[in-house]
């Protein structure tokens, strides 16, 4: 009868809310938000249904007591099939609380489509179940008829969602879905498991969990692979599907962890130790987005979670005693869940203010546990058997064990006070020293978290460049259209210098060092660059060699990119920079040797080269010294032949005949007249403008990173100028715009 | 019309500038911070001084809760020795550098000012780089005795003592670096007589610390000499404070022993020294900085021709010619081969003596690992300025028409080779030192190998990612503050101990054989991991670092 009754009520309700559901249109405000109704009535039977399952999970099911399946009330085979119902009923209840509040499609083909079949089992195994809770078939025992109210509510729920799926006859591929959402079941089947389910089915098995044995270890790996599977199985998904997927494991750790200790007896079973605090905490953090708590659990929970897995002080086998099983659980959802909600981005990376809000959630946490443990150890009317008030360890010797030069610090610093006839203690002191420590652990934790976050952004910004090289290289290719990449892009500029729109702009400024750059310089040229300090000729030569990056536009050197095809252009290039870019250490042979070898040249053109321009710059003496030992110009000479040494089609020097004897001065300058004769180029920087306008075919003028003139020098003096007076010209005029912009 | 008012060209003004100007890279780099950054970057700083004072404190009340023995001035005068001592020798080779070999010496030389004035600032600027150090170490000593012990006296003069604490060894460290720096460029000079001289004080250390070590009752029975022992370290405390006289005037005016007489004793000292350095340094310092300025003798070579067979011997080449010829690397290389083997030595026979189970043996093996990586670590943490080191010269790499990352392996292998040198004659020498079996021992070498080339690669990793060419190019190979160094010396101390720590669990846990399997596969996927990371990052980075 009391089945039938049962049965009927999950039907009427289903049907009857699934007829509401369906029917009501319209919308109605609820705390400045526009709900449907159709939402509002199934959001509020699934907060009705959490309520009501609360006083059911404070109550204590009897077989819970049960150890292995020999000798129990109920026959095996039935407790066997009641627990798996009890197990499935509950992971199903727990669908129920969540599937209103998101739109997944498998949470709701589970709820139409499995759940009444778990809640009409429900109704026919009332009976036995009524054993199973009570240990006697008392329908009437309040656990049961809780328990029936909460499968009533949830067949309200699941009704809606059958009513809509049939109403909408949405079949479309039906057994596929079916099997999708069992799938989703059995994933998360192993959330929800009665922690006494193993010492039912087992008995007492097992040894002590003693730290780090293979036991412990597994744990620990398991603990870990689910944190790292979870995160790559949820990382692309949408925020959605990691909201529900964290409401959804903290409502099964908040669960899990009711359902074994909210019916501890006495003070001594409230959610106020460290990571059972966590539990209720989780849910709610992610529930109402709760920055200060979330931040809390996040800074301190996944210390004292990985501390306790680490140290497990269990004392019993994991499937010896359900104490240990919920210990374990407990831990794992305190360690992972937190890490989970930055991971994912449901929540930011901590930042101060977020760090003073959680710090101000644990000050008060610990206030709490410090006011709880002086009050309930010392009241003889709430804690009349005198249990130990223990919570966050500030009232035993935990600490004190550790820590022995703490001991004094709590017994002489005591606060005690009578209220009625409750005599209050609080070790103030040593309260405070623990919760100054935990706060400086915070600290400690917050830049673990920033290392990892390092880390982790390192990896991802390494995983970018490295795809956006392969991207440029399968362009490049593209570009090249069949043609090797040893091949010029540009086959047309293959006999220049080709600066097309070059800037360059340096990191951490906003100022462009070089501006808008266009240039041609042709084969046969000495070519001058000329400006005032600061004007941007290195920079622009730097680019061209390739010692720095070329911010927009492009450069080209017979036609390579010098950015795209770097090593083809350098091939073509030597160049000799303004400071002495030797290594001190080897002898100018062996630099040179070494350069030689940098530019693939052949042995015997190697030591010809060598002993002709030894002999040239008359180094011949010192070619086997150390250069420390060289002078300036001799520094700036073995520069010079390490530049010749591969024969360059383009001969780059920036400022070379700076601090040279007149000898050497006019040895490099011969050279280069030399080298563009032979129909190269020979492409230099200086600010000794005489210089310039004897050696050079043509010249640049830069000035503030913008190129003002570019001319020949025979150009220029058949117009009756020197390139002095022509450089002055733009000097000033650059100068005065200088000054007027800065004026504005 | 009013003039604008000129400054005056002082002495405390050159000094002043020539500080800054000194400061200037990391004032610059500073600037660049906010504010908050700059708090939290203090804040953090802060957080670790609190916690190795955490730790102190732990240690002193373990010492006096455990083995009764109590914080007393005479241990903190031995404390303050010690540790003044270790801070000593780290002065001294980097004033060696920073005063006579930095780079720029030729321009400070030149500026219009005094030789003194430029011997000053170089002091100044080291000491505040002494202070911001003494964070991690001295102040948490001097927190840690003040919270245990300390009274009145001691909190009143705690300031100015830590001042005088971080700026002794500075001087000392300025004065003895003048006598050195000539001894030095005299056995520069005289290859043999140094070669002499190094052997001759490697066996004298030898055969001293053997004679010690045979003073060790064998077996030792570390619970049967606890009193003993308790005693010894009690009289070595007191008989400490007659060796350091002065530290002696700066503890018994902390804790508050006649101060009128220990705080003026000890200040007068302080000054005495500190003015006396002055004066003696002054006439010195010109000579010895400008003749290391001046153009050395000629160094000539013979020319072998190479041919050219790839680009990783050409790198090769070049690198073992410039790690050959340069005295400091040469220098530390021959330490490192010579006293690492010596210091596996006597723990080694330390630990043979004392009494033990199997727990012991794998006690050994453990720490053994632990200690030969940290040591390895801590010389392998030049890699983290490989890259960098190279200054002006990175423009040859840059402009290269080949793929010069292959300059990143060729290093490798040269610091690949120092260690495995060590190594070997470590684990030979420990074959005749300790009970470890000789598969245990070649394990264990070959476990070390995988793991110091793991941090090889990372530590290498790090300039590679955060080169700081520039600052090399400036200051040649003198830059004292690179922080990859810090970071790589930081993980190979991390790595270490959790290596210990692993090993000690792994061969504890099940067979031997197992155990040893583990650890293998647990240091070769490190060191995996670490080649996949650093051939990844070298193939995206090396090309992009900017000169």
């Amino acid at each position: 009868m009391n089945e039938v009754l049962l049965i009927a009520g999950m039907c009427g309700g289903g049907v009857a809310t699934g007829f509401l559901a369906r029917k009501l249109r319209g919308e109605v405000r609820i705390f400045k938000r526009t709900v449907e109704w159709k939402r509002l009535i199934l959001g509020a039977l699934s907060v009705l249904l959490f309520l009501a399952y609360m006083p059911y999970l404070f109550s204590l099911e009897e077989i819970s007591n049960q150890i292995g399946l020999q000798n129990g009330t109920l026959p095996a085979a039935q407790a066997v099939l009641l627990v798996v119902l009890k197990w499935i009923t509950y992971f199903s209840l727990a669908v129920c609380m969540v599937q209103p509040f998101f739109q997944k499609k498998n949470v709701r083909d589970f709820t139409a489509f499995f759940v009444p079949v778990v809640l009409l089992l429900n109704g026919i195994f009332l009976k036995p179940y009524a054993v199973f809770v009570t240990y006697k078939t008392a329908y009437y025992d309040y656990r049961i008829v809780f328990y029936a109210v909460c499968l009533c509510l949830a067949a309200c729920i699941s009704g809606a969602a059958l009513w809509q799926t049939v109403a909408e006859r949405d079949f479309k591929e039906i057994g596929k879905r079916i099997g999708k959402a069992a799938l989703f079941m059995l994933i998360w089947l192993m959330g929800f498991m009665p922690m006494y389910f193993p010492q039912l089915i087992f008995g007492h098995i097992g040894q002590e969990t003693a730290e780090f044995t293979l036991t412990h270890r597994l744990l620990i790996y398991t603990c870990i692979v689910f944190m790292f599977g979870g995160y790559v199985c949820l990382r692309k998904k949408s925020r959605e599907e990691k909201l529900f997927f964290l409401i959804f494991l903290s409502l099964s750790g908040y669960l899990q962890y009711f359902s074994y200790n909210a019916h501890r007896s006495g003070v001594t079973g409230l959610p106020l130790h460290l990571c059972n605090t966590a539990m209720v905490l989780m849910l709610f953090a992610y529930m109402f987005r709760w920055n200060s708590v979330f931040y809390f659990t996040y800074l301190v929970n996944v210390l004292g979670a990985f501390l306790a897995i680490l140290m497990p002080n269990t004392g019993e086998h994991l499937l010896t005693d359900s104490g240990a099983l919920i210990f374990w659980y407990n831990h794992t959802y305190a360690f992972v869940l937190p890490i989970f909600g930055v991971a994912l981005g449901i929540f930011p990376r901590p930042n101060i203010k977020m760090m003073y809000k959680a710090i101000g959630a644990f000050s008060a946490y610990v206030l709490l546990a410090m006011i709880l443990n002086g009050w309930l150890n010392n009241s003889p009317t709430l804690n009349p058997a005198k249990d130990e008030v223990d919570y966050f360890f500030l009232y035993s010797n935990f600490f004190v064990d550790k820590f022995a030069f703490m001991l004094p610090i709590r017994n002489n610093y005591v606060l005690q006070f009578t209220i009625g006839n409750t005599n209050l203690v609080f070790y103030w002191l040593y309260d405070l020293l623990i919760w100054a420590v935990f706060v400086a652990l915070m600290f400690v934790i917050w830049g673990i978290y920033t290392i990892l976050y390092r880390t982790a952004d390192a990896h991802a910004e390494l995983a970018r460049r490295a795809k956006l090289m392969r991207v440029d290289h399968a362009q490049l290719l593209k570009e090249l259209d069949g043609r090797s990449v040893k091949e010029p892009l540009s086959p047309e500029g293959a006999h220049m210098i080709k600066f097309t729109n070059f800037s360059k702009t340096y990191a951490g400024t906003t100022r462009k060092a070089v501006e808008d750059l266009n240039l041609e310089i042709h084969e046969g040229e000495v070519f001058g660059f000329i400006g005032h300090n600061g004007a941007g000729k290195s920079t622009t030569i730097k680019s061209l060699v390739g010692i720095q990056s070329i911010t927009e536009g492009k450069i080209e050197v017979q036609g390579y990119d010098v950015a795209r095809q770097p090593l083809e252009a350098k091939l073509k290039m030597g160049y000799v920079s303004d400071n002495h870019a030797v290594y001190e250490n080897l002898t100018g042979r062996e630099y040179i040797s070494y350069v030689a070898d940098l530019y693939m040249v052949n042995e015997k053109d190697k030591q010809e080269r060598i002993e002709k321009y030894a002999k040239m710059f008359h180094l011949e003496k010192a070619l086997d010294s150390e250069i420390k030992c060289y002078s300036h110009g001799m520094k700036q000479k073995t520069m010079v032949i390490g530049a010749l040494i591969h024969n360059p089609k383009v001969w780059v020097l920036d400022e070379p005949l700076t601090g040279l004897d007149p000898t050497s001065s006019w040895q490099i300058k011969e050279c280069m007249r030399q080298h563009a004769d032979e129909g190269n180029i020979v492409f230099f920087s200086s600010h000794v403008i005489e210089v310039v306008e004897k050696v050079c075919d043509r010249i640049a003028i830069i000035s503030g990173g913008k190129l003002c003139k570019v001319a020949r020098v025979d150009d220029i003096q058949k117009e009756g100028l020197s390139l002095e007076q022509l450089y002055l010209q733009y000097a000033q005029k650059t100068t005065k715009e200088d000054m007027e912009s800065e004026r504005v | 019309m009013k003039q604008a008012k000129e400054k005056k060209n002082t002495p405390y003004r050159r000094v002043k500038y020539l500080s800054l100007m000194q400061m200037g890279e990391q004032l610059r780099a500073k600037k660049t911070r906010s504010t908050k950054k700059k708090a939290f970057i203090w804040f953090l700083k802060g957080c670790v001084t609190v916690a190795v004072t955490a730790v102190i404190l732990f240690l002193l009340s373990f010492l006096e809760s455990t083995f009764q023995v109590e914080t007393s001035k005479d241990m903190f005068v031995s404390f303050l020795f010690v540790t003044q001592i270790i801070t000593l020798f780290s002065c001294m080779s980097s004033m060696i550098s920073i005063l006579y070999t930095s780079k720029d010496n030729t321009m400070l030389l030149a500026f219009p000012c005094t030789y003194g004035e430029i011997f000053l600032s170089r002091i100044i600027v080291y000491t505040i780089e002494e202070l911001k150090k003494s964070l991690y170490f001295l102040v948490p000593i001097l927190l840690a005795f003040g919270l245990q012990a300390g009274g009145l006296a001691y909190w009143l003069l705690v300031i100015p003592n830590w001042f005088m604490l971080c700026l002794f060894p500075v001087l000392i460290g300025a004065l003895l670096s003048i006598p050195i720096i000539y001894i030095k460029r005299f056995l520069e000079k005289h290859v043999g007589i140094y070669a002499f001289l190094v052997v001759a004080f490697i066996v004298g250390l030898f055969i001293g610390v053997t004679l010690l070590l045979q003073e060790l009752p064998d077996p030792l029975r570390l619970v049967a000499v606890y009193g003993q022992f308790i005693q010894k370290l009690e009289g070595w405390f007191a008989a400490m404070r007659g060796w350091s006289l002065w530290y002696a005037f700066i503890g018994a005016a902390m804790f508050g022993e006649k101060v009128y007489i220990f705080l003026p004793l000890s200040l007068a000292v302080f000054a005495a020294f500190g003015a006396g350095c002055f004066l003696i340094a002054r006439p010195f310092y010109f000579k010895a900085v400008s003749s290391t300025v001046e153009a050395g003798r000629t160094k000539k070579h013979k020319p072998r021709h190479h041919k050219y067979n790839n680009l990783f011997l050409t790198f090769f080449r070049k690198e073992w010619k410039l790690f050959t010829r340069n005295s400091q690397s040469v220098n530390s290389a021959v330490m490192t081969i010579l006293m690492f083997p010596f210091i596996s030595y006597v723990f080694n026979f330390v630990l043979l003596v004392i009494n033990k189970n199997t727990l012991g043996d794998f006690m050994s093996i453990a720490f053994n690992v632990m200690i030969t990586l940290s040591v390895l670590s801590a010389n392998n943490a030049t890699v983290a300025s490989a890259i960098s080191s190279e200054g002006n010269e990175f423009a040859v790499l840059k402009t290269a028409p080949s793929n010069t990352a292959v300059i990143c392996w060729a290093k490798i292998a040269v610091t690949s080779l120092v260690n495995l040198v060590a190594l070997i004659v470590t684990f030979v020498m420990l074959t005749f030192t300790t009970n470890l079996s000789n598969t245990d021992l070649t394990l264990m070498a070959l476990l070390l190998i995988i793991l110091t080339m793991g941090h090889i690669l990372w530590s290498f990793q790090l300039d590679i990612n955060n080169p700081r060419i520039l600052e090399y190019a400036q200051k040649g190979n003198h830059v004292v503050d690179n922080v990859n160094v810090g970071k790589s010396i930081l993980i190979g101390f991390i790595v270490a101990t959790l290596t210990g720590v692993l090993a000690l669990l792994l061969l504890m846990d099940s067979t031997k054989a197992s155990g040893w399997i583990r650890l293998f596969a647990i240091a070769i996927a490190f060191l995996a991991a670490r080649f996949y990371l650093l051939r990844r990052n070298i193939k995206v980075y090396f090309n992009d670092i900017q000169m």
